[in-house]
């Protein structure tokens, strides 16, 4: 089949794109995918063929299930409590009222500061001996709290980092999507007798359900993949209860080498987190979804 | 079918962001950023002497990875060095601990061929070894050199029959206590040749621990290891009361060993310190900073310590203290373990510089350049035998607090333990570290030794012939 003259140029323009594209997306891929079936047995020049050996070990190794859990159970309690709380936020700063417009601007503020500086930050603020948290606590009698030091408050401590971030990122797509909504179906609404609650659950709601559904799963990938605040903080300490899955694979990978174990326990996450995002799709799908 | 077309675009898509972006470690912020109080590594000086002496194309350039806390810029080091070998820089880049070990893996174990020249923490050469990282530089040393060496560094540098790291340190702990709060709290203090046990140094730091305004956090407190949860300083503490083995002797297995009775009574003492008689902070402090202004009374320390305290007690301002050193301690039914070796230089297998690294790196490791190391840079115990016996020549070190050093130096030889030099010596070293820390924060230690235990074994099954 001959391309037309015409219709070449869609495709030169194209070209910069997919060449990044190919650089910077397909090859790590393919290569993580190639890399798992191999093993370089951590010997000078011993790079074999290993089948899904790397895969067996993976998937027999305690700690890969460990991290697995804890990964699971952050993102029950960050993902609901990020979702949620963006939602409430987005319909706060939906209102119209005098000065919404500064407090708007005040919630997205997190947004404009990069992620390793806002943890550093964090981490500063909830240190034991010299943050300013436990100074304020101090104040009120609360006695000094270990936030990141103790395995019962370091995952919630992480939970406050991420959603400190997270919220306003996800409320912009919320308020984005209120804001879409046209005011003349929530009068009609409100003319065929709904209060503000039906008025939101039965008429808001289903029609922020696309938003939702991006909403959702960007969250889930952004927080199933999540690293910088465990890295930057806890290194999956204390007694590995931030140990998160992506942090699991870094450490494999790049600290201690072995980077067969590593792509494996990389292949294994991503196909949990497709499951996961088949789920999430299917259980919003709808005709407009 | 669209619809269908929908879902399956959709799909593709996330699964091609999920996995570019794990797959793309250098976008985290990996090892080879450099951190904020690293300094990097312009070196105006060496581009003075290059434009001064020889010509510019015959300058060979070598990048060294090395310790941001050794300070080498400004301090004359490497301008001895650029004496002898005018035709060579060095360009450093300086990183954490942590990070080095990172940087080395991600890029000489990545076959990069930059750095030409990386320290190298002495029991990783087995593990640097195996993976073929390390050039071997037996060629570069006379005989007579390499008899100059502690044996037990030559050791801990060797693998596989060939010298693939060069030994910088070698080392050892000693305690040092405050005089003045020993005298106001009506305790005598062990002499420089004593050796207190831990029971000793428990019962004192208990009675030196003072909390004035009774806010639970004292001003003073009674005693802290100088590298709070580091295992070059911790390991010791097991081994007196069961000496002598850290990992089986395949270096595979740690269950049974590093959770055995000896090892959880030695760090729930450890951890008792922080938590249960509160005589150490806890959280991230800096020991050595809270001795200098008076907040510590004890603490257990490096030789390196003695240079830097000395100049600080000895400067205009001073300390306003007086403060003595004595020998490592050991708990009471147990035997003297003191912990040993220090920093190698290692030449990365890939360099295309190999003369020039070798070059540096046998300078840096012989005579002239131990004694430079020793008087610019950092006080640390040279690996060299004639470096060490040179300190007790030379003038300053005759009177105190200068002559610590010789208690230190005196040191070297109670039954030093080198750490197990292992193939998975970075995973055993940086997993055990965790449950030190752990525990310092209130973990029970049987419950942190038993899961690190699970993870060093998980982690050391792939050495497994």
């Amino acid at each position: 089949m001959k391309i037309k003259k015409k219709n070449i140029a869609p495709y030169l323009l194209l070209l910069p794109a997919l060449a990044l594209l190919l650089v910077f997306r397909i090859y790590p891929m393919v290569s993580t995918i190639i890399e798992s079936f191999y093993t370089n047995n951590l010997t000078a020049d011993a790079r074999e063929f290993v089948g899904l050996a790397n895969f067996n070990r993976v998937l027999s190794d305690p700690i890969f299930w460990k991290s697995l859990k804890v990964t699971l159970v952050f993102n029950l309690i960050n993902i609901p409590t990020q979702v949620g709380l963006a939602l409430v936020v987005a319909v706060i700063l939906n209102m119209r009222t005098r000065g919404i417009s500064i407090f708007r601007s005040i919630v997205m503020l997190p947004i404009a500061v990069s992620p390793v500086v806002s943890t550093t930050l964090w981490k500063t603020m909830m240190d034991y001996n010299a943050g300013v948290i436990n100074g304020l606590l101090a104040l009120v009698d609360v006695s000094r709290q270990e936030f990141f030091l103790v395995k019962e408050q370091a995952l919630w401590s992480i939970v406050i980092v991420t959603a400190w971030k997270g919220i306003p990122y996800m409320m912009i797509f919320f308020l984005a999507g209120l804001q879409e909504i046209p005011v003349a179906v929530l009068e009609a609404a409100k003319i065929d007798g709904a209060n503000a609650w039906q008025s939101f659950f039965r008429v808001t709601l289903p029609l922020l359900k696309r938003v939702f559904a991006f909403v959702l799963v960007t969250d889930t990938i952004l927080n199933l993949i999540l690293f910088a605040p465990i890295w930057l903080i806890t290194r999956g300490g204390p007694q590995l209860s931030t140990n998160l899955i992506m942090y699991e694979t870094y450490r494999r990978g790049m600290v201690y080498g072995d980077l067969g174990a590593s792509s494996a326990m990389l292949i294994v996450v991503i196909l949990i987190v497709a499951i996961v995002l088949g789920l999430q799709f299917l259980a919003l799908r709808s005709d407009d979804v | 079918m669209k619809k269908q077309l929908r879902w399956i675009l959709a799909s593709l898509v996330i699964f091609s962001m999920l996995l570019g972006a794990c797959g793309q470690p250098a976008e985290a912020p990996a090892a080879e950023e450099p951190v904020a109080e690293e300094a990097a590594a312009e070196e105006p000086e060496a581009e003075e002497a290059a434009a001064e002496e020889p010509a510019e194309e015959e300058i060979v350039t070598i990048k060294w990875l090395m310790l941001a806390n050794h300070p080498v810029e400004d301090s004359g080091f490497l301008e001895e060095f650029y004496e002898a070998y005018p035709n060579i820089r060095v360009e450093m880049e300086g990183t954490t601990i942590a990070q080095l070990y990172e940087a080395i893996q991600v890029r000489v174990g990545g076959g990069a061929s930059d750095p030409d020249v990386f320290m190298v923490n002495a029991p990783l050469t087995t593990g640097y070894g195996t993976r073929g990282l390390l050039l071997p530089l037996g060629d570069s040393f006379t005989d007579e050199e390499m008899a100059n060496f502690y044996p037990a560094a030559v050791e801990i540098g060797s693998f596989g029959g060939e010298f693939l790291s060069a030994p910088v340190h070698t080392s050892t702990q000693n305690l040092y206590y405050n005089i003045d709060m020993f005298e106001a709290a009506g305790i005598t203090p062990p002499a420089q040749d004593e050796r207190w046990t831990w029971e000793q140094v428990t019962e004192a730091a208990q009675k030196l621990t003072i909390d004035e305004d009774g806010d639970g956090i004292p001003e003073v407190w009674g005693f802290n290891f100088e590298q709070i949860e580091l295992f070059y300083q911790l390991q010791p503490l097991p081994l007196s009361l069961d000496c002598c083995q850290s990992i089986s002797d395949d270096g595979l297995s740690v269950d049974g060993i590093i959770n055995s009775e000896s090892w959880v009574e030695a760090f729930s003492w450890y951890g008792s310190l922080y938590n249960e008689l509160g005589v150490a902070p806890k959280g991230a402090v800096s020991t050595a900073e809270l001795f200098r202004s008076g907040n510590m009374a004890m603490m257990l320390a490096g030789p390196w310590q003695v240079n830097a305290l000395a100049a600080g007690a000895t400067s205009e301002e001073g300390f306003g203290f007086d403060y003595g050193i004595s020998l490592h301690p050991y708990f009471e039914d147990g035997v003297v373990v003191t912990p040993t070796s220090g920093w190698h230089l290692g030449v990365n297998a890939n360099t295309e510089k190999a003369e020039a690294a070798k070059a540096f790196v046998h300078w840096f490791t012989t005579e002239a350049g131990g004694k430079s190391w020793f008087s610019n840079v950092r006080s640390a115990l040279s690996a060299q035998q004639s470096v060490n016996e040179w300190i007790g020549t030379e003038e300053i070190y005759a009177e105190a607090p200068w002559n610590y050093i010789q208690v230190a130096i005196g040191e070297l030889d109670s039954n030093p333990v080198i750490r197990p030099p292992v193939v998975g010596y970075l995973e055993y070293t940086t997993i055990i570290e965790t449950a030190f820390a752990d525990i310092r924060n209130g973990a029970d230690a049987q419950e942190a030794l038993d899961l690190v235990a699970i993870r060093i074994e998980s982690e050391l099954a792939k050495y497994a012939p």
